[in-house]
């Protein structure tokens, strides 16, 4: 009978008092795919070696920045150069893997732009799409790495600019990109003109200075990516409103009277300081619309177009939200979350040894495991980690400790029974598994609907969390068992002490 | 041991830590963040002490709606309604000017009206959408009373944290009571662990139930308690040490979302305890089917 706890009810049925053959085993599978008869399971040695290569991969994508460091021939301390690549040409693999730290961890800001008041003609998603381009014309003119500028539901526009304050982020977006038209004349260009444009730019043509024709891309009403009928070339439209039609017809008409190949034939199309077409012109374009032709490709086509479009944004651009981390407050917070996490971790790992003893060694062993593969999965697909990630991922770590936790209980009250060590370490992982499946699975619902309905801050919660529970599945069911299985099967390793029991009263 | 038999004591001490809650919720309802009400905040750091009078007697000239709070010796926390960028410059310069800044280790969010309000209507629907889910699901691994009773218990969880940050941010006046998206986050969590706990029980209860068994159920309920009481506390014990190292770490911008882990968790394991298997029997009793 049970040695249990003071209780007030006696327990009639043992749990486990069944004998193999006798009656239905009271749990016949785990899940659809995989079928367990019961006590049938021992050291299987394909469950091993999946354990051992899963670790081993696990554990050159934790190290690998020192695999890097090697390869391209760095010290093994000090920063790093460089962002670690793991590229494997002949499969075509190509990966950064390093921890993408989010914005409040390492400092920066974090803009939400949203685009209201579009000119008509154009749609709102089009629209975003138009600014999108435009700011990250701006954002990477600036030379920020690693900036990200990307469209948000309809309107939105997220922009994530790390080590920028709030006010150079500012600085960078709040600069209007200004399209202007020039022209080419014999001479010089002026101390002003090279103040105005990108020296490189203006003197392209020697001899020749360029001169503004007083057409700007508040005058161009909308730019295009079309098709030449004739020739089937990518080229572009471009139209102009009744202001800017007028001075392009007469700037056209003025232009075409100089041969083709002469730079007076040319017309240069400069955004902020520096050109970005120079082409020729081959007829007066009036009435408002003309068409630029010439050596496109399907994409340059489609980049000109948006550029000659991102003269003007196409609609109100404003601040919808504004977040601004101090640098110094990002790395005080990753401190403390992996102080956090090793101090989890370690009280973890101490309750486990004293507590469950024999078993809790094997449960360290799994936990540490676990932590890597979580970690190099965090790596490999490049998962940026926020303050909510890392929470998610050290709750991920309480549920793997609690699948732990499930089976060991099972395991004693198994020994108590009076099972032998191998049988009742598979009886206590069978018997704990439908609570770790149902459990976890709800938590993995919770997460599923965070992740698609949630802001993104949620997102990387909802993440990580899911990451950290299907791993820890894998973790408690394959890696702890198996472990446990091959503890069971060392001679020192049965005595029931080891495992917080004290043996059964004879029957 | 007889949880079962005492119950209710039990959901009379789960009622006296939600009623106070919720009659505060009606009454002062919440300290919402600017992720919901929208406006700026400034976390500023100083290098030398200063005091959140002096910050707000500056800020006051502005004419800002700016609550200033003591955020530790050397840092306050700034709110205010929401500020045209030109206002923001201004303010920031000024105060750059009068008091010991520390640019590293502040931080700053601006929150637009639009996203705020989406933001309200994001968090309810997601603790619905997830309740829904999570029911559906246990009613096809249990049945409908048991998917109903983990919910009760979660609904539990959720009035007990939010209650307990209603008076913390309304009654007590507290930085530390902020509803903002952590919290909506941290809610989230103790969904997700509260569920946890009840259907470890549960599972148990099920196990038991399936042997042939002289037991009624009430009693059964009760073993099934006690056989799972080692792991539910141990669990806990585990999670609420990491979570206690992090609330007395964390800067004060989380400390918030570490609180409102801790109450959701400790309330998370006596929900699935003492109310939702109890719950299972008062059920049976009125509906003995």
């Amino acid at each position: 009978m049970i040695n249990g706890p003071s209780r007030r009810f006696r327990d009639p049925h043992p749990v486990l008092p069944r004998k193999r053959g006798e009656g239905t085993p009271p749990f016949k599978s785990f899940s659809s795919g995989l079928t367990y008869t019961f006590p049938r399971m021992r050291v299987d040695r394909r469950l091993l070696a999946l354990i051992a290569v899963v670790a081993v991969i696990a554990l050159f994508i934790d190290g690998f920045a020192y695999v890097y460091r090697l390869a391209t021939n760095q010290p093994l301390t000090g920063a790093i150069r460089g962002v670690p690549t793991l590229s494997i040409p002949f499969l075509g693999f190509e990966q950064q893997i390093y921890v993408h730290k989010g914005l409040d961890l390492q400092g920066g800001t974090h803009l939400e732009l949203e685009i209201t008041n579009v000119r008509s003609g154009i749609t709102d998603t089009a629209a975003r799409d138009i600014a999108v381009s435009i700011i990250e014309r701006r954002v990477n003119s600036s030379g920020y790495a690693e900036s990200v500028v990307r469209p948000e539901g309809k309107n939105r526009i997220i922009v994530e600019l790390p080590g920028v304050n709030l006010e150079q982020a500012k600085q960078i977006l709040g600069k209007t990109s200004y399209l202007t038209i020039w022209k080419w004349e014999p001479g010089t260009p002026d101390a002003a003109t090279l103040q105005q444009l990108n020296p490189k730019d203006a003197q392209k043509h020697p001899g020749y200075k360029p001169v503004y024709t007083n057409i700007d891309g508040s005058m161009i009403t909308n730019a295009s990516r079309s098709t030449d009928p004739n020739t089937n070339q990518p080229d572009v439209s471009i139209s102009f409103n009744s202001k800017g039609s007028d001075l392009f017809c007469a700037f056209t008409r003025d232009r075409v009277t100089h041969p083709q190949g002469d730079p007076q034939n040319m017309l240069a199309i400069f955004i902020d300081k520096d050109l970005v077409e120079d082409a020729n012109v081959i007829q007066e374009i009036c009435g408002g619309s003309g068409v630029i032709t010439g050596g496109f490709t399907a994409a340059s086509a489609q980049a000109l177009a948006i550029q000659l479009n991102s003269g003007a944004l196409p609609g109100t651009v404003s601040l919808a939200s504004a977040t601004e981390v101090g640098a110094t407050l990002g790395a005080t917070t990753v401190k403390l979350s992996l102080l956090a996490g090793a101090f989890g971790l370690t009280i973890v790992i101490l309750f486990m040894l004293l507590y469950y003893r024999l078993p809790g060694v094997v449960a360290s062993l799994a936990l540490l495991l676990y932590a890597a593969i979580t970690l190099a999965i965090f790596k490999f697909f490049g998962i940026t980690l926020t303050l909510a990630g890392l929470t998610g991922f050290i709750l991920s770590v309480g549920m793997a400790v609690d699948a732990n936790v499930l089976i060991f209980e099972r395991v004693k009250e198994e020994l108590r029974a009076g099972r032998t060590l191998g049988a009742a370490m598979e009886a206590g992982v069978h018997r704990a598994w439908p609570a770790i499946r149902d459990s976890n699975i709800s938590t993995l619902i919770t997460c599923s609907v965070l992740y698609f309905f949630g802001a993104p801050l949620i997102k990387g919660f909802a993440i990580t969390l899911a990451i950290g529970v299907t791993v820890s599945m894998f973790s408690a069911v394959v890696t702890t068992q198996q472990f446990l299985q091959i503890v069971a099967g060392l001679r020192p390793a049965r005595r029931l002490a080891f495992y917080g029991v004290r043996a059964p009263k004879a029957a | 041991m007889d949880i079962v038999g005492r119950r209710n004591w039990y959901f009379l001490l789960s009622l006296a830590i939600i009623l106070p809650g919720i009659i505060s919720m009606a009454l002062f309802g919440f300290r919402l963040g600017i992720d919901f009400a929208g406006g700026d905040q400034y976390n500023l750091a100083f290098t030398q002490p200063v005091q959140a009078t002096a910050v707000q007697k500056e800020m006051d000239t502005f004419n800002v709606e700016a609550t200033v709070q003591q955020a530790g010796s050397n840092g306050v926390l700034i709110t205010t309604k929401p500020l045209s960028s030109a206002q923001e410059t201004t303010i920031r310069a000024d105060l750059a000017k009068k008091f010991p800044l520390d640019p590293p280790r502040s931080s700053y969010a601006q929150v637009g009206p639009t996203i705020a309000r989406e933001l309200v209507v994001g968090a309810g629907g997601l603790i619905a959408i997830a309740s829904i889910l999570i029911v559906i699901y246990l009613s096809i691994r249990f049945n409908y009373k048991f998917a109903i009773c983990a919910i009760l218990a979660l609904l539990h969880d959720v009035f007990v944290l939010t209650g307990i940050y209603s008076i913390l941010g309304k009654v007590l006046n507290l930085p530390l009571g902020e509803i903002n998206t952590l919290f909506v986050t941290a809610a989230l969590t103790v969904i997700g662990f509260s569920v946890h706990d009840t259907i470890v029980i549960f599972d148990r209860i099920r196990e038991n139930l399936r042997q042939a068994s002289r037991l009624t159920f009430e009693q059964n309920v009760n073993l099934s308690i006690i056989q799972s009481l080692a792991r539910s506390v141990n669990t806990s014990m585990t999670v609420v040490f990491v979570l206690v190292a992090l609330f007395l770490i964390s800067p004060q911008n989380i400390k918030g979302f570490t609180l409102a882990l801790l109450i959701g968790i400790v309330s998370g394991t006596y929900s699935s305890i003492f109310n939702a298997s109890p719950l299972l029997v008062v059920w049976r009793r009125l509906d003995p089917r």
